[in-house]
């Protein structure tokens, strides 16, 4: 596509270009920044200003960011969504979208009732309808869920887990019948939550087995992606060196998607879970922490890293 | 109190509305069960009874009293009233998995497609009443039966005439599911799943299963190509492989049947394959399985047909057992094996394929090495030379890749690789760069990103003090003046801008305009992360030119330095700001202008 077509096109698809580079990780984030920057440059031209897709471009930064230290660039992340969202109505799928990054930023920088209480209110404010709503019901409701493992609250995590099936199964019933990419693609997420969903409400009930056992059967076997490699870190929260064995590669897994993927607080705290609990590779989680520490902006990890003595 | 062992009660209604509604996420599933089922029982009377028949199955829809219905009719084995009550009326007790466990070593009982028992449910996904005319096949005393349930917990059956043997369902169709009971709508939910049955299907006044795969009936079977097609949204695909069947140390002969197909063409996210259609015993369970296919095939779609597979009870999906893992195991192979011969081979379709499907293709073989051994120097690339090929390109660039992802890097890397006669790659395209890094480290390649600063050999270092007045006019605060020998010797100076800087200037002039901007404090971290970084402006010292002005008066040399740096800045590429090139020309004239007036 060339500049000259539809100004909005070649927005949206420069914004797919970066927003693919995330999703696959085909460079570390800390590089993706420059694509992301650069995105933002694009985007905030006067020729785009009437284009809605600009806030997906802006929406990018963001992501990276979360993606290179979530916990540290917490505050950065919720203000600029939070101004974002100022400035689309509630039918727009950019509300719910943006809702959903702000809840994520309020769990990350230690307000879970904030947190819980925005994901709810985005759900029943957004004005969306149809598969758009599908779509973005799913992912606050994957909020919801985190919250409800944080909280430890596994009544909860399990109503929200049915309403995930619900959706998954609507989203399952249209797509059967069409190979539209967009259906595909909102039913193919929806499976996703469902799997990830599925181990993190087990973890919130405190059944460790179980949430071993669906994550073996149902998520281990899926492409690495940044929201498997989150669940692992939860999941090794509640691992010892022989419930661990259970879990396929998950250490490795987790470390060597981390690292490639340039995540540079998960990268850390993926390393330090494994050292806490006396996992292995304890050498080369060791080596990630003594080259990778210093480059985190967080502090929160200092402490941890000071008692294995890193 | 006394232990007792009782047992669990059911409540029937709360399970047919639970299994009815539930298990099934898509009503039209109901035809599949029901068409199943017809087809089993033609199976069956030729399985139990020897007769040789291939009766045809039919299937109509009709409206009688201002209600609409779908008629299923088969001349199968039929039922007994003792069959009717052990396993039409008995949920999750299946005559057809009973057949073939008894039958297990004929097979034939491989065409039995049912399992659960629970087919009949389905039914009233899509109606409020079931109506089961039947008479038993093979006894000419046998009574007919009729059966009729409203999906609760009771059923009626009585004596009926009905005139052959065999069985009718019909399917009187609730008010809200009317929209999927017009012919067409049938019809196309019945091709969809049953287009492989062998037993004929007529729906209405037409046949929809008039050829099969080569694999259920070689005789006008339906080409790969047209299987392909049918899985290519009806575009002719680039290329098909049929699969085979193949032995497994421990599974023993596993009956793969399929048609793999590589689409016209695919669109990163927007048109990605990577997903086969699945039939199991020439049922479809399901339109797109993501997982059989191995990760990198996002380019490759197909159809495959296995007896061995086994349907989760809905049948909508395939469990994930060890013959699931072993078969996608054998079709990656298999796959692999035909592309590399396809390489060898049939180099015209060959490059057909990894024209069409450069992006994806670039994407997925990084993350496999098998797949990259095969495409890597098959692939295109947009260079300053049109589209090459790897290989083909690093001959024209002696061994070395060039590339920039970056508008504003493209014309300083065009100008000092074509002075020495080598071409750029644009790799701005999502996969290119990393493709290409993953082929450097891979293949011992050298790759320069960023020229000039990448490679010393483009630009020699050189020393200043050969035109030590003409160094000290160019300096200029954010600027490395760099004393240098580089092709084109034509060109006095290079002004290279890297694009992190652009970036960071981007950044810094939000940050410094409006505090308040959306985006400041993410864009003044960047700013931040991003210091350290200069323009270099490359000076030729050999430059015939340069070496002349060195011997100006002061106001002349200065006007010759302002000029020829304002020159490499327009001629670096770098993407300006209007008021920028206004400034830039406006020095230049400027430059000129002083020295016109020192002119005697």
């Amino acid at each position: 596509m060339t500049e000259t077509e539809d100004p909005c096109d070649y927005l949206r698809e420069q914004m797919e270009r970066v927003q693919r580079m995330r999703i696959d990780n085909v460079r570390p984030a800390e590089e993706l920044l420059d694509e992301a920057v650069a995105l933002v440059r694009l985007a905030r031209e006067p020729r785009f200003a009437a284009c809605p897709v600009r806030i997906c471009a802006f929406d990018q930064l963001i992501a990276i960011y979360c993606l290179i230290d979530d916990v540290a660039y917490a505050p950065e992340v919720f203000e600029t969504a939070s101004r974002l969202r100022a400035e689309v109505g509630r039918d727009s799928t950019c509300y719910a979208c943006l809702s959903s990054t702000m809840a994520d930023a309020e769990r990350r920088r230690g307000n879970p009732k904030a947190a819980l209480e925005l994901s709810r209110s985005a759900l029943a404010d957004m004005e969306l309808t149809g598969l758009s709503r599908i779509h973005y019901s799913a992912r606050l409701l994957q909020e919801l869920v985190w919250s409800a493992c944080d909280a430890k609250d596994g009544r909860r995590a399990q109503t929200v887990l049915a309403k995930l099936e619900a959706l998954r199964d609507r989203a399952e019933s249209i797509a059967a019948s069409t190979d539209h990419a967009f259906i595909r693609h909102v039913a193919d997420n929806l499976v996703e939550h469902v799997h990830e969903s599925k181990v993190l409400a087990a973890l919130a009930a405190e059944d460790t087995a179980l949430a071993i056992r669906r994550y073996v059967e149902e998520l281990e076997p899926d492409e690495p992606s940044h929201a498997r490699l989150r669940i692992q870190m939860a999941l090794l929260e509640h691992l010892d060196a022989s419930t661990a064995a259970q879990c396929g590669d998950i250490t490795l897994d987790a470390l060597d998607y981390a690292e490639a993927s340039g995540f540079v607080r998960d990268l850390c705290e993926t390393a330090l879970l494994v050292l806490e609990r006396g996992l292995e590779p304890a050498s080369r989680c060791r080596a990630i922490l003594e080259q990778i520490a210093p480059r985190l902006r967080s502090t929160d990890l200092q402490p941890r890293i000071d008692a294995i003595g890193g | 109190m006394t232990s007792q062992i009782a047992s669990l009660g059911l409540h029937l209604p709360g399970l047919l509305k639970l299994l009815g509604e539930h298990l099934y996420s898509d009503p039209r599933v109901a035809f599949r069960e029901l068409i199943q089922n017809a087809h089993d029982s033609t199976v069956r009377r030729r399985l139990e009874l020897g007769h040789e028949t291939r009766e045809k199955i039919e299937v109509e829809v009709y409206e009688r009293d201002g209600r609409s219905f779908v008629r299923f009719s088969d001349r199968g084995i039929g039922m007994t009233r003792e069959e009717i009550e052990r396993f039409l009326s008995t949920i999750g007790r299946g005559r057809t998995r009973e057949v073939r466990d008894a039958q297990i070593a004929r097979a034939e009982v491989l065409e039995l497609v049912g399992q659960f028992g629970v087919g009949v449910l389905a039914a009233f996904l899509i109606g409020d009443r079931v109506i089961v005319h039947t008479r038993r096949a093979g006894d000419p005393e046998a009574a007919g039966w009729q059966w009729i349930c409203d999906g609760q917990q009771t059923y009626r059956l009585e004596p009926y005439e009905f005139e052959r043997e065999g069985t009718d369902v019909i399917v009187r169709i609730r008010e809200d599911r009317l929209e999927l009971a017009g012919l067409p709508d049938v019809r196309a939910a019945i091709t969809r799943y049953a287009r492989f049955l062998p037993t004929p299907i007529h729906v209405g006044d037409r046949r929809i299963n008039e050829r099969l795969p080569e694999w259920i009936e070689p005789a006008a079977a339906l080409t790969d190509e047209e299987l392909g097609r049918s899985v290519c949204d009806d575009e002719p695909p680039l290329w098909t492989l049929r699969l085979r069947p193949f032995e497994d140390d421990q599974l023993g002969l596993i009956q793969l049947h399929g048609v793999l197909a590589i689409p016209p063409d695919s669109h990163l996210s927007v048109q990605e394959y990577g997903h086969v259609a699945v039939f199991v015993r020439h049922m479809m369970i399901t339109r797109r399985d993501t997982e059989l296919l191995p990760g990198w095939a996002r380019f490759v779609t197909g159809v495959i047909d296995c007896p061995q597979l086994e349907p989760t009870a809905s049948r909508e999906t395939i469990r994930r057992e060890r013959v699931y893992a072993r078969i996608r195991e054998e079709i990656g192979g298999q796959l692999l094996r035909a592309l590399n011969r396809l390489q060898r081979e049939e180099a015209a379709t060959w490059r057909a394929i990894t024209g069409a499907h450069a992006t994806l293709i670039k994407r997925d073989a990084i993350r496999s090495p098998a797949l990259f051994e095969v495409v890597a120097d098959e692939l295109p690339f947009e260079t300053t030379r049109g589209r090459m090929t790897l290989p083909d390109y690093l001959q024209a660039s002696k061994g070395t890749i060039y590339c920039h992802s970056d508008e504003s890097q493209a014309r300083t890397m065009g100008l000092l690789l074509e002075a020495s006669s080598r071409p750029v790659i644009d790799a701005k395209w999502y996969a290119d760069e990393p493709f290409l890094h993953y082929y450097s480290r891979v293949r011992g390649v050298p790759l320069v990103r960023e020229t000039p600063t990448g490679d010393p050999n483009l630009v020699e270092r050189a020393s200043e003090d050969d035109l030590p007045r003409m160094f000290a006019a160019l300096q200029e605060p954010g600027v490395v003046v760099r004393p240098s020998r580089f092709s084109p010797k034509s060109l006095p100076m290079l002004l290279y801008t890297p694009r992190q800087l652009l970036l960071r200037e981007f950044a810094e002039h939000v940050v410094a305009h409006d505090q308040d901007d959306h985006l400041a404090g993410l864009l003044g971290d960047y700013a931040q992360r991003r210091e350290g970084t200069h323009r270099l402006l490359f000076v030729n010292v050999d430059h015939p030119l340069l070496r002349a002005a060195e011997a100006l008066e002061p106001a002349m040399l200065r006007a010759v330095a302002k000029i020829l740096k304002e020159h490499a800045r327009l001629l670096g590429g770098e993407r300006l700001p209007f008021d920028t090139v206004v400034d830039s020309v406006e020095a230049m004239t400027a430059g000129v202008h002083a020295l016109v007036e020192t002119l005697p």
